[in-house]
Order: structure tokens, then C-alpha cells, then sequence
């Protein structure tokens, strides 16, 4: 006798798929937040684990729905660590000042590149949560703004101040003058 | 190209470049998996009456289960493990007879990444280099507040589930004694090759006077923990505390501990909460200099009515034989 006909096997199966696909750009996106790997692979285990427990209602657009429920979760942390400093490196704009000049290109895109994500820890939770979505995960101003749960508008108006402060950051990226720059890397989550 | 989209260009290299080779640990999402959903089918009238007539027999067999149930004492009841007492499990098995595993995960009951590393690494010969750990699995179980020169050491104590690898390779060197079993509390049986293991470890925080687990320091075992399913050997000695697992249904715990020089051992009662059951540590005699939990010597599982679930026990003069070789 069947009065329960379980969709279990089909649900696992759909949501392993889904957990396989997105799991590597969640946890990146989860790293560009939060700024650690390990409480990156956090983030992503409490992500799925909420997605799975409301799978009834995320299965229509998984993505989406642990895209946000990722963003809230970074939130969680953050609100419970904001005024924590995890960890102090020396890296910056500056870092690479002194250097020989005969430094490779390599070299220098690293440092480019530490000077970038330096910069976007210095942003504000919001400001880092749009640059992230928009221009790493590639999302529309609408597909960010159901994300962080908040207006078109104010995700372009998020936007255009992140960059500006991004732009004061990352002034000057490379004057090989000026002295090494101290900054605390804030772990939020 | 103006500005902004410089800007954007160099944030989504710079984005890319830094996460390019970041992959989840395969194991991270190892058991989520969404809540098993149904969906109501009105009952045909057959069903009913199937149903009705099921529902008679079990209340009949209820009944008599009840009424001659009162005459026994002392035995094992329905709340026992399903799997026989060291024989290898199974995750299900696992999650069926612990809560702690089947409520989620917490970030709490994640052991950090250098702990995994350190346990699962062949250099440590008293870690659980035996095993894989299963991240996805680990419960945060208790918190002991170690004294210590620099201030209190929190040392945690995690659950920990594990795989054998299929090529794991040094099995004979598993051969344990009755000293071993009775020292580690585990029993020890050579691993079945991709078996699950059940585990309690010790970590304390990375310190740069402390880098090991601190279950290296903590247990006296010098073999590792092989394979094991539930039992009321699942206890781990710690110098400040002794902690177990008992399965749902269990209320009450009886430990005996002993050092090799008493004639009797300490009888505890530990605390019992959900699948966790702790007692501090218990001087030993005063004619004796030794710790009285060297050895778990006993352990019963007791059920809320009373009835024993499950126990085991050795008698003192196996463990001063088991200690002098």
C-alpha cells in the first residue's frame, strides 16, 4: 500500500547535479567575500545545506536561491565577526615598492593582483557582495539585486560608489617610490 | 575603453586569477542531500481495509510485547545498536542510531584544516591516519578548558567519521592486544578496506607550543584506532576528562577505570546529554600516583527504564596482564 509516494531519489539526484555544477563558483564567490578558503568551504557547506533543506522551493532556479542564501550566510558571519581582525598582511598597493625593476611580468600581475583583492577587502560588505556578483559571477543588475535582496537601483547605486572607492584604492598601483603599505585584510565572515 | 571598465577589466582578471584553482573539498558535501518529500494519494477502500487490519496486528502484538515484557529484566532491549559490537557500519546505520548526525552541520563542528591534515597524515603514528576523514560528518562533541603556562588551552573534542582506504596497507600492523583495547577504550580490529570508522579526537588550537592534535597528547594509545561500529567502548581518556558516545535512547552511563595498580576499579556515572556523556577526571586512590582513567575497563549503556542496552567488561587481572607485557 502506497499512500506516500517519496520524490526523494529524483530530488537527491537533481540537487547532487546542481550541488556538482555550482559548487566550485559558489565557493569562489564565497572566497571573494569572506577573503579565507576555510571559511569559504564554510560558507558553502551551511549554502548547500540550507538549499537542500528547501529544495521544494529552490529547485526552480537553484542557482539563484544558493547564490542568495550564500550572500546571507556571509552576512550571518560578518554580523557576528565584524569587529574582529583575523589576519594582518603586508600587502597593498605598495607592496611591491623597492622592487627591481626588472621583475617579471608575472610577478607583477601577482602583485596587481593581491593589490585588487586587498582593495576590494577594504570595501563595505555591500559594495564587496555587488563587485563580486557583477563582475565575477557575471550577473544583471536584476539577477544581483534579487541576490543581496535589494533594489536595481540601489545595486547600480552600490556599484558606482564601489568602484569609485576602488579607484582611490588602487591609485598610484605601482610607484615603485613609495613606501610598503600596511593593511589589515579584514576576515568578515 | 574608459576608466570603469578598465577597472572592471583589471577586478575580473584579478577576480579570476586569485580563485582559478579553488575547488570544494570532494568530501565537503558529502551527505546533504534535501529532506525525503511525499505527496498524499487519497487510499482506495482496499487500502483502508489493509490498513485497518495492519494496524490491528501490530496493536495485538503491542499488547502481548507489553504484557510479558515486564517479567524481564536486564536485557537487551530494542534501543540497541543494530550492529553487533565492532563490527563494521554504515553511515545510514550511524545516522539512525545518533541525532548528532542527523542535525546538520555547524561551522563549530568542522575541524580546521591543519587538524584533518595532521590526523589523516602517515607521520603521526597515534592520529586517524587510518582513515579519510569524512568533513562533512564532524560534530563538535565537548570542550575541555585545559590549563595551561599561557592561560586556559580550549581542547575540543570532535566525532569523527572516516573512510579506510581501499589501499590502506599496514592492516597487520592493527594486531591489538587486550592492553591496547582496554588503554584506548577501542577495540581493535584490523580495518575492513573501505569501512567507515567511528572516531572521538582531541584538537587544540594551533599554538606554537602545541602544533600536534592534542589527542596525540591526551590518549596513551600508540596504535591507531582501527574500525569500529558503536559500542560502549566508544570513549575517549583525555587527562582532564573522559567523554563517550552512546546512542538515542541511552539516559545513563556506568564507566570503570582503573590504573593496573588498583585492585578495583573507579565506578563513574558520566552525564549524559543527547549522544554525549562526560565525567571529569577522577583522582585515583591515594596509594596509587597514576591517573584512574589509564584503563576503561567496563562500560554499560542503560536505557530510561532501566534495562541494559549494551555493555562490556574485562576483569582487573586482564589488565595488569595486558600491562606488564
Amino acid at each position: 500500500m502506497t499512500l506516500l509516494r517519496g520524490a526523494g531519489a529524483k530530488d537527491t539526484i537533481a540537487f547532487e547535479a546542481f550541488a556538482a555544477r555550482s559548487a566550485p563558483r559558489l565557493i569562489r564567490a564565497a572566497y571573494l567575500l569572506c577573503g579565507d578558503r576555510q571559511v569559504a568551504e564554510d560558507v558553502l557547506q551551511v549554502t548547500m545545506m540550507r538549499t537542500a533543506r528547501r529544495w521544494g522551493t529552490a529547485r526552480t532556479a537553484p542557482e539563484a536561491y544558493a547564490r542568495a542564501v550564500l550572500v546571507n550566510v556571509v552576512r550571518d558571519r560578518a554580523r557576528r565577526s565584524r569587529s574582529r581582525v583575523d589576519e594582518v598582511t603586508e600587502a597593498g598597493p605598495g607592496s611591491a615598492g623597492g622592487a627591481d625593476r626588472s621583475v617579471t611580468d608575472h610577478a607583477e600581475r601577482v602583485v596587481a593582483r593581491d593589490a585588487i583583492l586587498a582593495a576590494l577587502a577594504e570595501l563595505s560588505q555591500r559594495q564587496r557582495e555587488v563587485i563580486v556578483l557583477r563582475f565575477y559571477a557575471d550577473l544583471s543588475v536584476s539577477d544581483t539585486a534579487a541576490a543581496i535582496g535589494a533594489s536595481p537601483g540601489t545595486v547600480m547605486s552600490y556599484t558606482s560608489r564601489a568602484l569609485s572607492r576602488l579607484r582611490e584604492l588602487l591609485a598610484d598601483p605601482l610607484d615603485g617610490d613609495s613606501a610598503p603599505t600596511k593593511v589589515e585584510v579584514r576576515n568578515e565572515c | 575603453m574608459n576608466a570603469d571598465e578598465q577597472l572592471i577589466e583589471r577586478l575580473r582578471g584579478s577576480m579570476r586569477a586569485a580563485t582559478g584553482d579553488m575547488l570544494p573539498p570532494h568530501d565537503l558535501l558529502e551527505g546533504i542531500s534535501p529532506p525525503a518529500v511525499g505527496r498524499f494519494r487519497r487510499p482506495t477502500s482496499g487500502q483502508v481495509l489493509a490498513a485497518v487490519s495492519t494496524l490491528a496486528t501490530i496493536a495485538v502484538a503491542l499488547v502481548a510485547v507489553i504484557a510479558l515484557g515486564g517479567r524481564r529484566t536486564a536485557r537487551p532491549t530494542a534501543l540497541a545498536p543494530t550492529t553487533p559490537a565492532g563490527a563494521a557500519t554504515s553511515l545510514s546505520t550511524l545516522r539512525s542510531e545518533l541525532a548528532i548526525l542527523r542535525r546538520p552541520q555547524a561551522a563549530r563542528d568542522r575541524i580546521p584544516g591543519w587538524g584533518i591534515a595532521a590526523e589523516e597524515g602517515q607521520s603521526c603514528s597515534n592520529c586517524l591516519n587510518v582513515v579519510k576523514v569524512i568533513r562533512g560528518q564532524t560534530r563538535l562533541v565537548a570542550t575541555i578548558h585545559v590549563p595551561h603556562r599561557d592561560g586556559p588551552s580550549p581542547e575540543h573534542i570532535y566525532l569523527v567519521l572516516g573512510r579506510v582506504p581501499r589501499n590502506w596497507g599496514i592492516q597487520g600492523h592493527v594486531r591489538g592486544s587486550v592492553g591496547d583495547i582496554l588503554v584506548s577504550g577501542w577495540r581493535q580490529r584490523a580495518p575492513a578496506l573501505g569501512a567507515l570508522h567511528l572516531s572521538l579526537v582531541g584538537l587544540t588550537r594551533r599554538q606554537p607550543h602545541m602544533q600536534q592534535p592534542a589527542d596525540e597528547l591526551l590518549n596513551p594509545v600508540k596504535v591507531p584506532m582501527p574500525v569500529e561500529a558503536l559500542t560502549p567502548r566508544s570513549v575517549i581518556l583525555t587527562s582532564f576528562a573522559t567523554i563517550g558516545v552512546v546512542p538515542d535512547g541511552v539516559t545513563r552511563v556506568k564507566w570503570e577505570l582503573a590504573n593496573p595498580t588498583q585492585k578495583t576499579p573507579a565506578t563513574v556515572y558520566p552525564r549524559v546529554r543527547g549522544n554525549i556523556a562526560t565525567a571529569p577526571w577522577t583522582p585515583a586512590p591515594a596509594s596509587t600516583r597514576l591517573l584512574n582513567e589509564q584503563y576503561l575497563v567496563g562500560a554499560t549503556w542503560y536505557a530510561s527504564d532501566g534495562h541494559v542496552v549494551a555493555s562490556f567488561g574485562v576483569s582487573m587481572a586482564q589488565v595488569n596482564r595486558a600491562s606488564s607485557h
